[in-house]
């Protein structure tokens, strides 16, 4: 724990800031904008799963028998 | 002599084809919707690539110059940017502004708000507010091209703010309303890759990035003994809290900007025009990344040219740029960038001018004619579209004349006065609106008027810049004593006042007043939550 907090009080001049707050703002400001790009690929893939079970769906036999097979209507 | 002749020829070249594309784009506008808003067909992607680059981005300049001189602590407002006005903006309010905005056939952000609360009032007032308040917020993208435009082509600032604006005159004369719609990609695209050329150049001159925060580290001494006693202990340190810097930035710059960005009218009206909801989710990661680099990059190179200016002409930025912080980023680019850069982000800024003061001058001129004059008036749909182009041409004229009025280094005091009064004016109404169906129109109007009056009241009266604007004379705080918490008053933003009246107000009078009828509130809400 101690550790933890020895790196984030550190940051700043780890950095080469003079003050930790001001290297909080720099990586904030690049964690947010990566916030925003994973909201996205997380939206995206929620899609993309979302439309291959509505296919898959899809492709389920309405009705087993009957002339009726595996796979699409024929 | 023979770059600047290249430069001049490229911008009149490039203004021509602007004209030109402009000119193309007018046979396309026919119904008042197109005026209003430029149609709803755009390409996925395209609303986030405008937010990030022309929202905030063409007013960088301006942003760069003054974190030249607070110093990396200005990077919180790129962390509030992204956060506030696109993350938070995008994901909890652009899909519910687009839903209600639809069910409500409503094509502006006053015309949202009147909707909303049945209330032509409402309409009309916040129609007028944007109407007469917007062309501040132009003016400082107009000064910012006038600034970079000044130092590139080697002309004073007037004669360049004058070119800019005939251009701007005859582009829209021309009609350039769809024309800057299927080139804001472009645009977008073209900024971004220029700013991260900028900030490679700037950190491989310093010999990297941890190096070139060390050697601004270094010459902290040099920060002038005023800047000092202000609060600025260095570029790299944070400004001594309760200090005039420290409120200036914090409440002003950080908080002022930061919350304003959530509640733009042309944000609004971008929710509004989002074909689908699909449109408005990949805007989030498009931008997020466009903000980073519009104006996060600004922030960060602006401290850096410190060291670059000390290192090679003795001098900090604002004693290069002769104290005036808007042209410390365009000195830069002339003097310290190769000159292919100087050239291509000259042409860049004023395409991403362009069509930021475009839907400037749109949301103006449509707040005149629809939201105030057909709604407000009542004088219904007779002479809308006349209206709204009249609004328009009223906004390009002020424009211009607050660009010629407005001091120098004013490019960042104009954006936070108008995020402020956004935000204090209009943020509760529209985000209370927008989830709380117990907001009503007496608490609306209450929040409206009360903030933008507290907000007025603090300007005028207390804030450092206001009462001598206004009259001339010192503030009502001045003669404090200066380590009493009544000095600082005049430094604190009127945002941090007449906000949080506003939010009150609009609670404590919704609380007590007669609530909006039950059918109207579900036709409001009646595809949120599906």
């Amino acid at each position: 724990m101690q550790e933890l907090l020895d790196v984030f009080t550190g940051m700043g001049t780890q950095l080469g800031f003079a003050s930790a707050g001001i290297a909080y703002a720099y990586i904030g400001s690049i964690l947010a904008s990566l916030l925003c790009v994973f909201y996205g690929l997380v939206l995206w893939v929620q899609g993309k799963v979302a439309a291959r079970v509505q296919r898959w769906q899809k492709r389920r036999p309405m009705r087993k028998g009957r002339g009726l097979r595996w796979g699409r209507w024929r | 002599m023979l770059f600047t002749i290249i430069n001049g020829i490229v911008v009149i070249v490039y203004l021509g084809g602007v004209c030109y594309l402009a000119y193309k784009g007018r046979r396309t506008v026919r119904l008042a919707p197109d005026h209003m808003i430029a149609g709803q067909e755009r390409p996925t992607g395209v609303l986030g690539i405008s937010h990030g680059a022309t929202l905030i981005g063409t007013t960088a300049i301006g942003f760069g110059g003054t974190a030249a001189m607070f110093g990396f602590s200005l990077l919180w407002v790129g962390f509030f940017s992204i956060v506030v006005g696109v993350f938070i903006a995008f994901v909890f309010c652009g899909k519910r502004t687009r839903l209600m905005g639809r069910a409500l056939n409503a094509y502006t952000f006053p015309e949202v708000l009147g909707e909303r609360y049945q209330s032509p009032f409402i309409q009309g007032f916040a129609g007028i507010v944007v109407f007469a308040f917007i062309p501040i917020y132009a003016a400082a993208i107009l000064i910012a091209m006038a600034r970079l435009i000044e130092v590139s082509l080697h002309i004073p600032y007037v004669l360049a703010l004058a070119a800019f604006s005939l251009f701007l005159i005859v582009y829209f004369i021309l009609g350039g309303f769809r024309g800057v719609t299927y080139t804001d990609a472009f645009h977008g695209v073209f900024m971004f890759v220029m700013m991260a050329i900028f900030c490679y150049w700037t950190y491989k001159l310093l010999g990297g990035v941890i190096p070139a925060h060390q050697a601004l580290t270094a010459i902290s001494p040099l920060v002038p003994e005023r800047l000092f006693a202000g609060g600025i202990q260095g570029w790299t340190a944070g400004l001594r809290f309760g200090s005039p810097a420290w409120w200036i930035a914090c409440s002003s710059i950080i908080y002022g900007v930061g919350i304003g960005t959530l509640v733009q009218p042309h944000l609004v009206v971008k929710f509004l025009k989002a074909p689908s909801e699909r449109e408005l989710q990949w805007g989030v990661p498009v931008a997020g990344v466009f903000m980073l680099a519009m104006l996060g990059i600004p922030l960060i190179v602006g401290p850096l040219t410190n060291v670059i200016f000390v290192d090679r002409f003795g001098a900090i930025s604002l004693a290069m740029a002769g104290g005036n912080v808007d042209k410390i980023i365009p000195i830069y680019i002339t003097t310290i960038m190769p000159w292919w850069f100087g050239l291509l982000f000259l042409v860049g800024m004023m395409a991403a001018s362009t069509a930021a003061l475009s839907s400037q001058f749109r949301v103006g001129g449509t707040c005149l004619g629809r939201d105030f004059y057909a709604k407000g008036m009542r004088f219904r749909r007779w002479g809308e579209v006349f209206t709204t182009k009249l609004g328009i041409t009223l906004a390009i004229i002020a424009t211009i004349l607050w660009g010629f009025v407005l001091p120098p280094s004013s490019i960042v005091v104009a954006t936070t006065f108008f995020f402020g009064l956004c935000a204090a004016s209009f943020l509760p109404a529209y985000l209370l609106g927008l989830y709380w169906k117990g907001v009503t129109r007496a608490g609306a109007i209450a929040s409206m008027v009360g903030g933008l009056c507290v907000h007025f009241i603090w300007i005028i009266f207390f804030h450092y810049l206001g009462m001598a604007a206004f009259f001339g004379q010192a503030n009502l705080a001045v003669n404090a004593d200066p380590t009493s918490w009544l000095w600082q008053l005049q430094y604190v933003d009127p945002i941090v006042i007449s906000l949080p009246i506003s939010f009150a107000l609009c609670i404590w009078v919704s609380r007590k007043s007669k609530k909006m009828p039950k059918e109207h509130l579900n036709r409001c809400f009646k595809d949120i939550g599906k």
